[in-house]
């Protein structure tokens, strides 16, 4: 609020300071009235109208007070009344510039949209930018905090550390002054309201004290509290309390159900605490202790399962820990031996944050400044044009005695009027930019949703088209306004359309445009294809009329969990329309899974394998009825049968890598395999079975190595349900839940997609940078369109007299605008040749992001190329085309 | 009269935002932000009075002596709004009626013609 108050009591300084003195601060009262009463009502609505009424207003009563002032200037001459000559002079200027706009309306409004548009669409990827990337993290000094882990060769990041481990470092480490240990968990909320699963972080004590944030409404528990066996505590966050709670300030001190157990809650989050990126439990809306784990998990010092997060000693440096953190690790790895040699490094938590979306965040950005920059030149050129074109007549003015200083102010006072303009509408497209840009972004993307279109951003796009248009507003002033009547009034009407000079500078800036919009298109096209391909791989399932639910029993046994799933199943699949139903604990593509170690005889390990106890594999727990509602080829033996019960003999079944890397060339189907820390311990398995691979971790991530295990021997509480329908039936979601319902009313039931929605939603991420990238394109093309039409529109139509002429005596249209075309030509193509080799190295920023072709694709370059050199052929055709055409007498009058 | 207007002849009507005006201060002594805002609920959106325009018509209405600057802050103590309140003239409700009864004639008018419904 304060901000546009005193931005309109600058704008104020526009009166004349007789009315300014007498009313002023009556106006700011009135637009402060004014503006509660619009907050009042709120919504984009109700704030457009407030600026356009405000402005219009201005606007309007600016003139007539101005008007009167000079009037009363003229009956009673009083110095100081009607506001300084300076003032009058620029408002002058104005009047004539708007003048001067109204009569070529179209330039006019080329210059405001290509320029609004570009610093629209730039503002609004900025802002987004830099509050994602750049703002400080909202933690106490968060510089010293570092993520702590295993690190790995092969494996990015830093990796999970073990319980023992963990209170090792703890204890010996001298670099930290704090160090916590974290594992994400999602756990159901029942009691008041509905049943929800949310994500919680379970935590040590000092975790809290790591990022320096504490609640706003009581405590969290103390290293006394941390203990198992003590009475469960929960730390609630802000947008869990009022969601649940409805921000209910007693919470605090009452117990709460949560994951089966009754918890006390201590406190409650500040709004703007965020849990640390790159920890896994994005999304944690409440806080649990560490303590509360299985205890024997804690024991093991192979079960590498937490997530560490230090702060670094008043006096310690990054280097110096990382340094003595290798030093724990040797040591530890050495009194510790079975769990293998280990090696502990840190990573500063900044960088995570960054890193995860520094990759798709920055091309963006770099996508958008080529648009902006596009946008500059296309205004740039219009200027330029509007200069020459304007060359006579500023000539004459300085012939008849106008200074040159004033000439360059009432053009340089056009360039900040278009600025304005521009801004307005650069300020209006980048808030709406903001929320569209939110709104379409990933769920992935952490810190979005501290984004919002604030006053910060309508300054940066008014600040910017203001600079962009008095920079590339100035040279055209200055040399237009140069002092050559001589020579301009002999070229006579139908000059050749300025200098040489000039026309060097405006096929430069053609070339410029093509160059960038080359690099654009070519982005776009890169991300386009690999959105295509991956739209076209092979997911090993076939997601159509699949819908899934999540639901989660808590047990306590696991036959009464069996037979909860058997209930709702067979209630499932007699519901009108399903075809086919089954469930799974891990559902392809939904981000995580769970991981285990088999051995078998005849499978080679690597070394590091061997010392783990086995191949790493991702594991999953499936119904009989799961491939077939999945459609999941077996190609070899059997799915699971009613037969494969608990009492019956162990069963799985693996895919295709895994088969391949158990039996070479043979068929996998009855060899024997045990799991490493299956708490089964090491009865065998026998495989029964081959699927095709599924895509399980990501669409664009190849198939690892799975294997299956039969829910009935192993039930687990969390299962997502899938069933098989008609595709598009809306319904069957309500009816699976309704069928949950039936059995066990408490249980929250989650997801209700339907598979395709999932599938979907994996890609998000590049469906997004492929659509804003896409869309930067499309606009930069039209840009670069409107540019070389305008271009050529200018020269062909400087050249219209000698055209004529030419005519007249005979020669052929075609050969005339040759030059001018093979001229354009030359200027497109070199602007092209120079932007693909700017996109040989540019789209190198985009190879995270691609999927099945590189980004030096020649097919794809060399398209881009093309689209580009059509978009400017064009462009060029229709003035040459409308000059060909224009009746030659007419063209030879005097203009 | 005096002022830049003496030489215009006057025009024998008022325009929409001096008429609200007026009529917004004949009921009482009102500050700016009131009279604008009623002007606009009581045409439904058809007047809108910005403050440029709002307080340049005040200003020329205060010249023309329909309308004064009132002194006394409505309101006691600490909370009394500190604005500037207009109060109309006798002048001012004189040609507020003469407005009224114009319209009111060409509305009468229009009527005994079936232009407007109603007798």
């Amino acid at each position: 609020m304060r901000n546009s108050e005193r931005l309109y009591r600058a704008l104020l300084r526009a009166y004349p300071s007789a009315f300014r003195r007498a009313h002023e601060e009556a106006m700011v009262q009135w637009f402060r009235d004014h503006a509660r009463a619009t907050a009042h009502r709120g919504g984009l609505r109700a704030w457009t109208g407030f600026w356009l009424l405000v402005l219009s207003d201005l606007a309007r009563s600016l003139v007539r007070e101005h008007r009167r002032a000079r009037r009363l200037r003229a009956t009673d001459p009083t110095p100081g009344d009607g506001g300084p000559p300076l003032l009058d002079g620029l408002v002058q200027d104005a009047r004539v510039a708007l003048r001067t706009f109204t009569r070529r309306p179209a330039f006019f409004a080329l210059a405001v949209t290509t320029l609004g548009m570009g610093v629209g669409s730039a503002t609004a990827v900025y802002s987004t930018v830099h509050r994602v990337l750049l703002a400080p993290l909202p933690y106490e000094q968060p510089e010293r905090i570092v993520r702590v882990g295993k690190i790995s060769e092969g494996r990015a990041g830093v990796l999970s550390v073990s319980a023992p481990d963990f209170e090792d470092l703890r204890a010996r480490a001298r670099s930290f002054e704090a160090l916590a240990a974290s594992r994400p968990a999602t756990l159901p909320m029942a009691g008041e309201g509905e049943p929800e699963l949310v994500r919680v972080a379970m935590v040590s004590s000092d975790f809290f004290d790591v990022l320096g944030r504490h609640p706003v409404l009581g405590r969290t528990w103390d290293p006394a509290e941390d203990r198992t066996g003590t009475a469960p505590v929960i730390v609630v966050g802000h947008g869990l309390w009022e969601r649940r709670w409805g921000g209910d300030p007693t919470l605090v001190g009452r117990t709460v159900a949560v994951g089966g157990g009754s918890f006390t809650v201590l406190g409650v989050m500040p709004p703007d605490f965020v849990p640390p990126e790159g920890l896994g439990h994005r999304g944690a809306e409440a806080w649990i202790p560490l303590a509360l784990i299985d205890p024997e998990a804690r024991q093991q010092r192979s079960n590498q399962f937490l997530q560490l997060l230090g702060r670094l000693a008043p006096e310690a440096t990054l280097e110096g820990a990382g340094a003595e953190l290798e030093a724990l690790g040797q040591a530890l790895s050495t009194e510790f031996p079975e769990p293998g040699a280990r090696r502990f490094g840190l990573s500063p938590l900044h960088r995570e944050t960054v890193g995860s979306i520094g990759d798709t965040m920055l091309p963006v950005l770099g996508a958008v400044l080529l648009l902006l920059g596009i946008a500059c030149v296309n205004v740039a050129n219009l200027l330029l044009i509007r200069t020459v074109e304007r060359k006579k007549e500023l000539s004459v003015r300085r012939a008849v005695g106008a200074r040159r200083g004033r000439l360059i102010r009432q053009l340089v006072t056009e360039s900040v009027i278009i600025g304005l303009a521009g801004g307005l509408l650069g300020a209006a497209l980048s808030v709406l930019g903001v929320r569209v840009f939110a709104a379409l972004a990933p769920v992935g993307v952490p810190r979005m949703a501290e984004v919002t279109a604030g006053n910060g951003v309508l300054l940066t796009a008014m600040g910017t088209a203001l600079l962009t248009s008095v920079v590339f507003g100035v040279f055209p002033a200055v040399s237009g306004s140069r002092a050559d009547l001589g020579a301009t009034m002999r070229r006579g009407s139908g000059g050749t359309g300025g200098t040489t000079s000039d026309a060097w500078v405006r096929d430069g800036m053609m070339a410029v445009q093509a160059a960038l919009s080359v690099v654009l298109v070519a982005a776009a096209a890169l991300l386009g294809s690999s959105l295509l391909r991956l739209g076209a791989v092979d997911l090993g399932y076939d997601p159509t009329g699949v819908q899934v639910i999540s639901v989660a029993h808590p047990g306590p046994s696991a036959d009464e969990t069996a037979a909860f799933y058997r209930t709702v199943l067979d209630r499932i699949a007699s519901l009108p329309g399903v075809a086919s139903v089954g469930a799974t604990d891990h559902l392809p593509l939904s981000g995580n899974r769970q991981q285990t170690r088999i051995r078998a005889d005849g499978l080679r390990l690597s070394a590091e394998d061997q010392e783990f106890g086995g191949l790493p594999v991702n594991y999953q727990h499936v119904t009989p009825g799961y491939f077939a509602t999945m459609t999941v080829d077996v190609a070899e033996g059997r799915a699971f049968a009613e037969a494969d019960g608990p009492g019956g003999e162990p069963v799985a079944l693996v895919n295709r890598t895994l088969a391949d890397a158990l039996a070479g060339g043979g068929s996998a189907v009855g060899l024997r395999v045990t799991f490493g820390d299956d708490e089964d311990g090491t009865r065998p398995y026998r495989v029964v079975g081959v699927t095709a691979d599924l895509r399980q971790r990501a669409v664009d991530a190849p198939p690892e190595p799975e294997v299956f295990l039969a829910f009935a021997q192993h039930p687990r509480g969390r299962m997502e349900i899938v069933a098989r329908g008609r595709a598009g039936d809306t319904a069957l979601l309500p009816a699976m839940r309704e069928a949950v319902r039936g059995v066990r009313s408490d249980l929250p039931v989650r997801r209700l997609a339907s598979m395709s929605d999932v599938t979907a939603q994996s890609v998000a991420d590049r469906r997004f940078f492929a659509v804003m990238v896409g869309a930067f394109a499309v606009v930069a093309l039209m840009l670069a369109t409107v540019g070389v039409y305008g271009t050529l529109a200018f020269a062909v139509g400087r050249r219209r007299r000698e055209l004529g002429v030419r005519i007249a005596l005979g020669a052929s249209a075609s050969a005339v605008l040759g030059t001018v075309a093979v001229r354009t030509v030359a200027a497109l193509v070199v602007g092209a040749a120079a932007g693909l080799v700017a996109a040989f190295a540019a789209t190198r920023v985009l190879e995270s992001l691609l999927f099945g072709v590189e980004p030096t694709d020649p097919v794809t370059l060399g398209a881009a190329v093309a689209a580009v050199l059509a978009a400017g052929a064009v462009a060029g055709i229709v003035p040459g085309v409308r000059a060909v055409r224009s009746d030659p007498v007419s063209s030879l009058r005097p203009q | 009269m005096t002022g830049p207007d003496a030489h215009a002849p006057p025009p024998d009507y008022l325009t929409p935002v001096i008429y609200h005006t007026l009529l917004s201060l004949f009921e009482g002594p009102k500050h700016g932000y009131a009279i604008s805002r009623e002007a606009t609920e009581r045409t439904d959106g058809r007047v809108r009075m910005g403050p440029g325009t709002l307080y340049g018509t005040l200003q020329r209405l205060g010249e023309k002596g329909w309308l004064e600057e009132t002194d006394e802050p409505e309101g006691e103590g600490p909370h009394a709004d500190r604005r500037r309140y207009y109060r109309i003239t006798p002048s001012g409700v004189r040609v507020l009626k003469a407005e009224a009864a114009r319209l009111d004639a060409a509305v009468r008018h229009a009527r005994d013609r079936a232009v407007l419904e109603g007798s």
